[in-house]
């Protein structure tokens, strides 16, 4: 097709991946198989791209160009709130219903927020910093040693100051 | 002044085509090799007849030896030529009363690129680099009102390549009428680069992809060509002579080779494309990060830079991410170091003979790689075999092949399986024997590469030449990257 800059040239994929590790390369190869690429080579550039994210769930994107893959990880709350509870990385297979019962600073909720303040709806940052304290709530830790749920009343109550950016 | 505008018939193309590359200016500036030589080339041909590479404002205001002086410092650190001569400046001051508004770009001649955009200040990441304003767009729906009654009477499907095609080989026609003079006269005059208009020995020494490409090309430019010639009947009044194929083959490859992709709604995904005079003079490089979109808020298209730009340089804009091949049928040039590069092995992969493999059964492994769509579309990049290959190779290395024994529904059972990942291989012998018919595959392009590269090396050095040169090179460079590969025992 000749017209330049044709957004439909690049394709993307998303799929969820345990990081660090080499996936099953059948759960690769339907989708990328028929396009060329070796689902082998990619799963292991998905793995090389995920190292920071050793053994936590995370969406990776595939944006392929030309029969070319780029691999990049999508940042999501839960997996940047639990990244952010520094556990020592463990066997997904040997540990089942893993609890996370750490604690983080209020800081890092607002290092997160600043990472995902590009997809949150919210007008100020303290918005987006409850969503993150929800999410911390969800995964079941502690935000400076209180239930997240209590900082959010405080920071609505403006007993707690939120930067504005 | 309609002269120009008449594209010349075939006869006297190869006279452009054989013209030297243009002379540098400067001997230690630059490589010398014109690599990525536009279609735009032709036209600075032309210019160099009379004016050669020295600029031409100079010979327009008598100024002295201090001010060239001056004016030679300034542009000491430029990279190519700037050109300010009539034509450009009467198409400036066009887009100005068109509402453009200035932009940090100008006009100049680049030793490996031919015509190009140069940045007249710094520019920063994230700027935007080109505003092209709605009314200066021309879009089917831009159109409507001139042709929309007319293509409604004529009750045909058309186009939108077609009928911009169309547009402006009227507005050629009668360009005085038009208002549109100023950008008709900064087209290029001819399209000798591209390979559909290529003199047939050399098209036969284009990669057999490509040859398909260009006769796919040819075939829809005739076909357009026709349905115009057909709708032109009732509507004969547009007309003040009659339309020859070459005038509307040159509209036609005007629109090929400057449109932009421009998202117009209820149309079908061919029919979204735009010209926008101004923007199509930006030249393409893989590694130029770019957004282009229609911008609601100022009601234009703009291209916004990811990368930041000095001044003097060029400013390149990405067409897509495209290989070489593409890229020269599609815009009649290439780019150096294309990592989007590849070689098609799909003739010599259905040619390939394996011993100990019949007809039939060769048919019926073709059919299977069909069923599971993996049939053609088989390439080598530089260091990695496609997938496809790889699996449309396994399959054809399961010999004996009969269809009836259990042995061989049970190969089928374990390649589909390798296809979809659950496996590493069929067997251990059948993935000793992929790397040594790969490479046979291999042995065969590498032949034939250095066959073109040899009458390309007796022909007289033409852009058109050194495009194909280039093709093969790079060809020849991925296929010992595979062999090289191969000897080193590395996994595929």
């Amino acid at each position: 097709m000749p017209p330049k800059l044709d957004p439909n040239e690049i394709k993307i994929i998303y799929l969820r991946a345990t990081g660090g590790e080499v996936g099953a390369s059948s759960a690769l190869a339907p989708k990328i198989g028929p396009l060329g690429l070796s689902p082998k080579k990619v799963g292991e550039d998905i793995a090389k791209a995920t190292q920071d994210w050793k053994g936590l769930r995370v969406t990776v994107q595939l944006t392929i160009q030309n029969r070319q893959a780029a691999v990049s990880v999508v940042p999501s709350a839960s997996s940047l709130v639990i990244k952010a509870l520094k556990e020592a990385p463990r066997d997904r297979k040997k540990e089942k219903n893993i609890k996370h019962n750490g604690n983080i600073s209020l800081d890092d909720v607002i290092e997160i927020a600043r990472i995902m303040r590009h997809k949150s709806l919210a007008r100020e940052l303290s918005g987006t910093v409850k969503e993150i304290l929800g999410t911390a709530f969800s995964v079941g830790c502690t935000v400076d040693g209180q239930n997240p749920k209590d900082l959010g009343d405080a920071i609505d109550a403006g007993e707690v100051e939120i930067p504005e950016a | 002044m309609t002269e120009l505008f008449i594209p010349v018939p075939t006869g006297s193309v190869a006279a452009a085509g054989q013209m030297p590359p243009p002379k540098r200016r400067k001997p230690d500036k630059a490589p010398a090799t014109p690599i990525q030589s536009n279609s735009r080339e032709s036209v600075s041909a032309r210019n160099n007849g009379s004016t050669s590479t020295a600029p031409v404002y100079h010979k327009q205001s008598r100024k002295g030896r201090t001010s060239r002086l001056r004016t030679a410092k300034k542009n000491k650190d430029l990279n190519g030529a700037i050109i300010k001569d009539q034509e450009y400046l009467d198409f400036l001051e066009w887009l100005k009363n068109m509402g453009c508004p200035r932009t940090k770009l100008t006009l100049a001649e680049f030793s490996n690129t031919g015509r190009g955009m140069m940045a007249t200040k710094d520019i920063k990441a994230g700027e935007v680099i080109v505003q092209v304003p709605e009314r200066n767009l021309v879009t089917m729906k831009s159109l409507q009102s001139t042709y929309g009654a007319r293509i409604a009477r004529f009750g045909k499907k058309v186009n939108s390549h077609m009928i911009i095609a169309l547009h402006i080989a009227l507005l050629v026609q009668a360009p005085e009428r038009s208002g549109w003079l100023p950008y008709l006269r900064m087209l290029p005059k001819k399209f000798d680069t591209m390979p559909v208009r290529y003199p047939s020995e050399l098209l036969e020494l284009l990669p057999q992809n490509a040859q398909v490409h260009v006769k796919k090309q040819k075939a829809k430019i005739e076909a357009d060509y026709n349905i115009t010639l057909d709708f032109l009947q009732t509507n004969a009044d547009l007309l003040t002579r009659p339309l020859q194929y070459e005038e509307y083959e040159w509209a036609w490859l005007v629109v090929n080779t400057r449109c932009i992709y421009l998202d117009a709604k209820n149309q079908s995904a061919a029919d979204n494309i735009a010209l926008a005079p101004m923007l199509d003079f930006l030249n393409h490089t893989h590694d130029a990060k770019t957004e282009g979109a229609f911008c609601t808020k100022t009601k234009s298209y703009q291209i916004k830079t990811l990368l930041p730009y000095k001044k003097g340089e060029q400013v390149f804009i990405n067409y897509g991410p495209h290989d070489n091949c593409f890229i020269l049928v599609e815009y009649g040039f290439v780019t150096p170091n294309n990592p989007y590069n590849y070689v098609t092995v799909d003739n010599d992969f259905m040619q390939l003979s394996i011993p100990g493999e019949s007809a039939a059964a060769k048919k019926d492994k073709l059919e299977l790689l069909d069923m599971a769509g993996y049939h053609g579309d088989y390439v080598l990049h530089r260091n990695d075999v496609s997938f496809r290959l790889l699996a449309g190779m396994r399959l054809r290395l399961v010999n004996p092949f009969n269809k009836s024994s259990v042995a061989t529904q049970l190969a089928i059972a374990q390649w589909h399986n390798v296809v979809n990942g659950e496996l590493d291989q069929i067997s251990p012998e059948n993935e000793r024997l992929v790397p040594i018919h790969i490479e046979r595959l291999c042995d065969e392009i590498l032949a034939l590469a250095k066959k073109n590269l040899g009458i390309l090396a007796r022909k007289k050095t033409t852009f058109t030449v050194m495009h194909l040169q280039q093709v093969w090179i790079e060809a020849r460079d991925i296929i010992l990257s595979i062999i090289d590969k191969i000897h080193r025992k590395e996994e595929l």
